[in-house]
């Protein structure tokens, strides 16, 4: 033990007093170290870049729009500081209450406190801040359903299942009603990643997926969205159709990063981007920004950045040995392997435009908490290889070893 | 329990890794496609996003006059423009607008959407808007967002509506052309001259359109001089002497049934090389109104039937009967066919019997026994109704269609003098064949298609069918003159010599009816004598011919040709007022006015 040759070997009242100090310390000691440096390294490095690709797409409206995003960046550190050190299992516990609270903002949200934004009615107005609760419930719902999964104690079976799909499809439909047809993508995803995870049946799994064709399908042919969300949803499909229509913020967006070529234009040098040319450019169409002023160097290095910290994410899920670790971490995986591919996707055409922010980079309080939230629920994952089995003191145990 | 649900995990989590590895890949794969195949392709339409080509005016060439005075000049211009704005700040703007510039808001707002200039393009208000426009602009800059101004080349006319018709109007471009286009006489005849290269400056702009910067390109070209044959003071003197006259006609004849005298054309060729001296429309329009764009308004006032059709150019559209003034044409007619000699005498007892219907000498006169040199200076209609008749009876012409249709065409008559600036009329040469084919084409407006002797007499004095515009009728008498072909009159000096074919009639017919024009100037009761009461005809003879043309419902056509000097050939001027009474009265002192600048009988201003 690393920690042998400084506990003293005798003591009064006074020494227990010490010696609780010492644990106390070394527990903190312990919730700070031991962490992945790759994962955190690769979120801050994204997290920091984010805030320059905001300053230059705004740059014409001035600094206001890059500083917000260095404040929530900031206020970031302290939710990803949290979510990394809490004991999990406490998490674990708490998460059909963070659940419930998720599903309240949504209910809340609907009802006249709610503000709408581009359509859709899922925004809390506070002054100059505005929250999106359908983000917060992006890491409630892996919580949710990896403490579900975990509760199965061995592969979901169907009534399992049945139960894990109640948990989703209450946040799912809520959201729809918004109508937030992106989000909603999201929570399915990050859901699908953790019931797969989780041992559901294959069979299973497989009927789900035909359910969720279908239910797209619906979604799309029933009227939940207006038309030109509909329109800009299927664009991709016949690109260049109506260069001045549905796809202009596709064609702009692509002009953007296929102009960049292999260095980039330079920072805040970009045409597309300097004269304002994309439209919704420091949100959705933030990877824009990278393709034209950094290039192929600088998309690259985006998408390198995101693998990173996917595959430490993927490593830490990979290690972990008690199912509720195991499980959320799938969930944040699959939440951010989708979001990326969803969002850098859909700025160069290969998927459809919908709402869904890039992590880390987009502008956006409420995407910039939750990410940092999931990320540090990942990196509590990656330093608890073995929670609850009794090898709660493995980190250190690694330590000495390596 | 525990161990299995491990596996199944890992194995599935080993599906989702590589899932999300195929995810990345598929993103990278794109990426590299966008930024390197397709690379340049984006690039260009980057460029093409941000930058929009910007036509620069290129100032148009002078016109100047065949002594190299300035008809036409360039100038600098304030041009106001109007930048895109949202509907609501646009509304506002132009509100604000309207009372600095003088205009009214609907007519601004009409400028502000023309979309001729094209989408990115700064709509233009004002052309030319005055320096204090400007300066109050300037001033109050910030209450006018979006408002520009510039300078641009803009056409001045240093002799205001001189020479309008001959100089013409400019027009617009065309979509998405800057500067304007010469759209009528000199101006779109010799456009290429005068228009030049425009030049180009791209101008960057945001997706908004508005220009954040400017990178100079193509210098404009300037266009190059035009030198015109026109004798500026004898274009003053034409259009002055034109103006009188019709004031003249109209002071001496009051009262709504007199002449109005709306219109006439004066035209004044050199007989050898068919260079325009003058050429002469009233009414006239102001070609400075006209340069930039042109309002609604004045517009439909140029339109107004009251302003009797200002933009026709009438010396080479106005159609007219020629009257007595067609009468030289029936002389040489009658020579050629044998049917008179110059001795050949008449007596003119004031009226002729034609079949059933008796025709009478303009007023009832009866001017005696009349040979041809006497008949050409009394104008004695008497004389040229019986040739006539006897020219439709008479031993048939070479030509098919007549003997005074063969004459009329060598010289010219029904059909365009090839005049280099238009458009031009053709006139109308009647003749039994032109009679057939206008039954055979519209049988219902020409329900005979024969040719009567009464026509043949009615074209004797040059009225029926006949129809000539005032230049015709001076290349005519031009050729008369000289004998000679004249070639295409043109505005255009710099021209080389042009070969002259003889015209194909004899000497002595020519000189015996060019007699009889002289004696209409110099004998003392010639028709022109009192028109000439005090040239100098002694030292510069005249040759003229007067005309009154009948037209039927208004007031006499007023016309006047003459040719000086009589001995050497050199000016012919001929002068047609409508509905001004007697040709000796009102067309003969303008004709005598240009005559007296070109001949130097009265010093140049």
């Amino acid at each position: 033990m690393i920690t042998a040759g400084v506990i003293p070997s005798g003591g009064g009242s006074a020494d227990a007093v010490r010696r609780r100090l010492r644990r106390c310390g070394r527990r903190l000691c312990r919730r700070v170290t031991g962490h992945d440096p790759v994962l955190l390294g690769s979120a801050l490095a994204l997290a920091a870049l984010g805030v320059v690709l905001v300053a230059a797409a705004t740059r014409r409206l001035g600094t206001g729009f890059a500083v917000r995003q260095l404040i929530w960046s900031v206020a970031g550190l302290g939710v990803l500081a949290g979510a990394a050190t809490v004991d999990l299992d406490r998490v674990r516990r708490a998460a059909g209450f963070v659940y419930l609270a998720g599903l309240a903002g949504l209910v809340l949200v609907l009802s006249p406190l709610g503000a709408t934004v581009n359509g859709a009615q899922g925004w809390f107005r506070f002054g100059p801040l505005a929250l999106q609760p359908a983000e917060a419930m992006k890491p409630a719902l892996v919580l949710a359903l990896a403490a579900h999964g975990a509760r199965a104690n061995g592969p979901l079976d169907g009534r399992r299942l049945l139960g894990g799909l109640l948990l989703i499809g209450l946040p799912v439909g809520l959201v729809l009603l918004q109508p937030d047809l992106g989000t909603a993508m999201v929570l399915v995803a990050l859901a699908a990643g953790v019931v797969a995870v989780a041992g559901a049946r294959a069979r299973h799994l497989a009927l789900l997926a035909l359910f969720g064709v279908l239910a797209v399908a619906g979604v799309l042919r029933a009227g939940v969205l207006a038309p030109y969300q509909v329109e800009r949803l299927t664009g991709f499909l016949h690109q260049s159709a109506d260069p001045r229509g549905a796809t202009w913020n596709l064609e702009q967006a692509k002009i953007a990063i296929g102009s960049g070529g292999l260095a980039g234009e330079g920072l805040f040098s970009g045409s597309q981007t300097r004269l304002a040319y994309v439209p919704e450019q420091h949100t959705d169409f933030v990877f824009t920004v990278v393709g034209e002023e950094f290039g192929l160097v600088g998309g690259a290095t985006v998408l390198l950045l995101f693998a990173l910290l996917a595959w430490r994410i993927w490593r830490a899920a990979w290690r972990a040995t008690e199912p509720f670790a195991a499980l959320c971490g799938a969930g944040v995986l699959a939440m951010l392997v989708f979001q990326v591919t969803e969002n850098v996707g859909m700025t160069m055409g290969i998927t459809p435009i919908t709402g869904i922010p890039l992590p880390f980079l987009s502008y956006g309080g409420s995407s910039m908490l939750a990410c940092f939230a999931a990320v540090g629920l990942a990196a509590n994952v990656a330093r608890h290889p073995a929670v609850g089995t009794g090898a709660a003191l493995a980190p250190a145990a690694r330590l000495v070893t390596t | 329990m525990r161990a299995p649900a491990r596996r199944i995990r890992r194995r599935r989590m080993t599906v989702t890794g590589l899932v999300a590895a195929g995810c990345f890949l598929a993103l990278l794969t794109r990426l590299v496609h966008l930024q390197v195949a397709e690379r340049p392709a984006y690039a260009a339409r980057a460029e093409a996003n941000r930058w929009r080509l910007v036509q620069v005016d290129a100032p148009r060439g002078r016109i100047l006059d065949r002594a190299g005075r300035v008809l036409a000049d360039t100038g600098p211009a304030w041009r106001v423009r109007l930048d895109r704005l949202p509907v609501g700040r646009r509304r506002e703007v132009l509100r604000r607008l309207a009372p600095v510039l003088g205009i009214p808001v609907a007519e601004l707002r009409a400028r502000a959407d023309d979309s001729a200039a094209g989408p990115s393009f700064p709509a233009t208000l004002l052309d030319d808007a005055p320096d204090d426009v400007v300066v109050a602009l300037r001033e109050r800059a910030a209450e006018f967002p979006g408002v520009e101004i510039d300078s641009h080349p803009v056409r001045r006319y240093p002799h205001g509506r001189l020479a309008a018709h001959v100089l013409g109007m400019l027009g617009a471009a065309g979509p998405g052309r800057a500067g304007r286009r010469g759209a009528s006489g000199v101006e779109a005849a010799y456009d290429r001259l005068l228009a030049g290269r425009p030049g180009e400056t791209r101008i960057e702009v945001d997706s908004a359109g508005r220009p954040v910067g400017r990178r100079p390109g193509r210098a404009p070209v300037a266009g190059r001089d035009v030198r015109l044959t026109l004798d500026l003071d004898a274009q003053a003197a034409a259009e002055q002497a034109l103006a009188d006259g019709m004031a003249g006609a109209r002071a001496a004849s009051p009262g709504a049934t007199g002449s109005a005298a709306p219109g006439g054309a004066v035209v004044a060729l050199d007989v050898r090389s068919g260079s325009i001296l003058a050429l002469a429309s009233a009414p006239a329009f102001d070609p400075a109104a006209l340069a930039g764009r042109i309002t609604n308004g004045a517009w439909a006032a140029l339109h107004d039937p009251a302003a009797h059709e200002p933009l026709t150019d009438r010396a080479l559209q106005g159609l007219y009967s020629p009257g007595s003034t067609f009468k030289p044409v029936t002389a040489l007619a009658g020579l050629r066919a044998g049917l008179i000699t110059p001795g050949t005498v008449v007596d003119d007892r004031g009226t002729y019997r034609l079949g059933t219907r008796l025709l009478r000498n303009a007023e009832g006169r009866a001017n005696g026994r009349v040979n041809l040199a006497r008949a050409l200076a009394v104008s004695s209609d008497v004389y040229f109704y019986g040739l006539g008749d006897r020219l439709y009876a008479g031993p048939p012409a070479a030509a098919a269609d007549g003997p005074i249709q063969d004459v009329a065409s060598r010289l010219g008559f029904g059909r365009p003098t090839g005049i280099d600036i238009g458009p031009e009329a053709a006139g109308r040469m009647p003749g039994p064949t032109a009679r057939r084919a206008a039954h055979d084409r519209q049988p219902g407006a020409v329900p005979d298609g024969r040719w009567y002797p009464g026509d043949n007499v009615n074209l004797a004095i040059g009225q029926g069918d006949l129809l000539v515009t005032p230049l015709q009728l001076a290349r005519a008498y031009a050729a008369l003159a000289t004998g000679t072909v004249p070639p295409p009159p043109h505005v255009l000096a710099g021209a080389g010599p042009v070969a002259t074919p003889p015209l194909g009639i004899d000497e002595g017919a020519r000189q015996a009816v060019l007699a009889g024009l002289r004696a209409a100037v110099a004998d003392r009761d010639g028709t022109a004598s009192a028109a000439f009461a005090g040239f100098p005809l002694d030292r510069v003879p005249v040759e003229g011919k007067t005309g009154t043309a009948e037209v039927r419902g208004k007031a006499d056509t007023s016309l006047f040709v003459a040719v000086a000097p009589a001995d050497h050939p050199q000016y012919v001027v001929a002068a047609v007022v409508e509905e001004a009474g007697f040709g000796s009265a009102v067309a003969a002192p303008i004709v005598r006015r240009v005559l007296e600048i070109l001949t130097g009988v009265v010093p140049r201003p």
